[in-house]
């Protein structure tokens, strides 16, 4: 593949990739996870996220009223579980559908014009 | 922690709001420890895993730009076609200010007016009020894309932008716009040829090559400049007649046609049987460089290829006008 191609494949995958984060996100903080505790959990699903976009997403969501925080300080290093709110509940709900539909789609145009 | 990262997390909240300082310190605090701690589970030494930790955390402006979900651009999508247009009307509207404002200060405190030392004297006010109107309108939308609450940005973008229908496809308005434009761009460009036999020649630092008359002979006002002057509102009343039917039509184009085609003649026979250029400027500069001949020559060269470029825009116009129906039927 030559470069402008690559170039073309990188970008058209980002902006693919953009907004599965926050689907993401949400449904990972069904369980109350803490910021690198959530990275590990989406990196063993096969989503790879860097910490400085996850941690001011983490903080978006939360002001956004999708997510609860809370400090946890029993442990011996505090930190700080988000955890799904019913707000969020009803958005991941709504989001996981609009992901369904468009799978369904795009399975749709895979099967009517195959190659 | 160590001074390292303890540097590291001040710079990120240091761009941050007093509010969220606190929290987002120590959540970061925790999250370079964790960083750190699997780095050194794969066997790398304390110092080497904390920088490795911070060099993948990245620079602390931009994160910090990142919790503050700052825009990385000037001027975002909603707002940016709202900015073009206010550009497009607002810069030609402050320059013909500016311009009109400086030649009547310029004629009003200068007792003997001269086009060059006006020129010298607006250039830079114009430019720096070209300036002033794209900085301060840039600054402004620059705000207002910081200020703005998201919902305002849609409602300013929606009412600013063109507004867009298919009549806009109409040929007639799209025709009638070019023409009357092109028209009244003619009608600037024929008071502009009507000033000609009047401008002094002190106008143009020359004025003592006659006494600061005119460049044009004087003696021709017995036919020659009235006929000319009549050529002028003929078309005139051409382009007026374009300006208010809104088009050009098939026979406008072929008076302006016969127009082109008479005022050739009526300019060659001028120039070669009479004298244009006032006789004291000739025969202070013209005469004595023997330049008389390949003058003559040269007006009439520019004044057919006058002629004959009005011509083929005449014919383009001519071929273009019956377009529309063809498309339409084919």
């Amino acid at each position: 593949m030559n470069e402008e191609l690559a170039s073309a494949l990188a970008t058209h995958r980002q902006e693919l990739r953009r907004g599965t984060l926050v689907v993401a996100c949400l449904l990972a903080c069904r369980t109350p996870r803490y910021g690198y505790a959530l990275l590990e959990y989406l990196a063993s699903a096969g989503l790879d996220a860097e910490a400085n976009t996850l941690y001011p997403l983490l903080r978006r969501l939360e002001g956004q009223g999708l997510l609860k925080a809370e400090w946890n300080t029993e442990e011996p290093r505090p930190r700080k579980y988000y955890s799904l709110t019913e707000d969020g509940a009803g958005m991941a709900d709504e989001l996981r559908d609009e992901w369904k539909r468009l799978t369904a789609s795009l399975a749709t145009l895979w099967k009517e014009s195959p190659r | 922690m160590t001074a390292l990262t303890r540097r590291y997390i001040d710079q990120v909240v240091a761009h941050l709001s007093e509010g969220q300082r606190e929290d987002i310190s120590r959540e970061l605090a925790a999250l370079i420890s964790d960083m750190q701690e699997e780095r050194l589970a794969t066997g790398a030494d304390e110092a080497a895993a904390e920088r490795e930790a911070l060099e993948e955390l990245g620079d602390p402006a931009r994160l910090a730009a990142r919790y503050r979900n700052a825009p990385n651009y000037l001027i975002g999508p909603e707002l940016y076609p709202v900015y073009v247009r206010a550009l497009q009307w607002l810069v030609p509207v402050v320059l013909m200010v500016s311009l009109i404002v400086n030649i009547v200060v310029y004629s009003a405190t200068e007792a003997e007016a001269n086009i060059g030392a006006m020129i010298g004297q607006i250039v830079g006010p114009l430019i720096s009020a070209l300036f002033w109107i794209l900085g301060s309108v840039t600054l402004f939308f620059w705000v207002f894309e910081r200020v703005a609450q998201p919902r305002d940005k849609t409602a300013v973008a929606r009412d600013g932008a063109r507004h867009w229908s298919v009549d806009d496809l109409g040929v007639e308005m799209a025709h009638a716009r070019e023409a009357r434009s092109e028209a009244i761009g003619g009608l600037v460009m024929l008071v502009l040829l009507a000033l000609v036999p009047l401008i002094p020649t002190s106008f143009f630092y020359v004025g003592h090559l006659n006494d600061g008359g005119p460049f044009v002979n004087q003696g021709l006002w017995n036919f020659w400049l009235p006929a000319y002057y009549v050529l002028l509102a003929v078309e005139a009343m051409l382009g007026i007649w374009t300006i208010v039917r809104g088009r050009t039509t098939r026979p406008r184009l072929a008076a302006r046609a016969a127009m082109d085609v008479v005022a050739g003649l009526f300019f060659t026979v001028l120039v070669l049987t009479q004298q244009v250029i006032d006789p004291a400027i000739s025969s202070g500069i013209l005469q004595t460089s023997g330049a008389t001949d390949w003058v003559d020559v040269l007006y009439l060269v520019v004044i057919w290829v006058v002629v004959l470029w009005d011509l083929y825009v005449c014919v383009k116009y001519w071929r273009t006008l019956g377009v529309p129906e063809r498309l339409v039927t084919a």
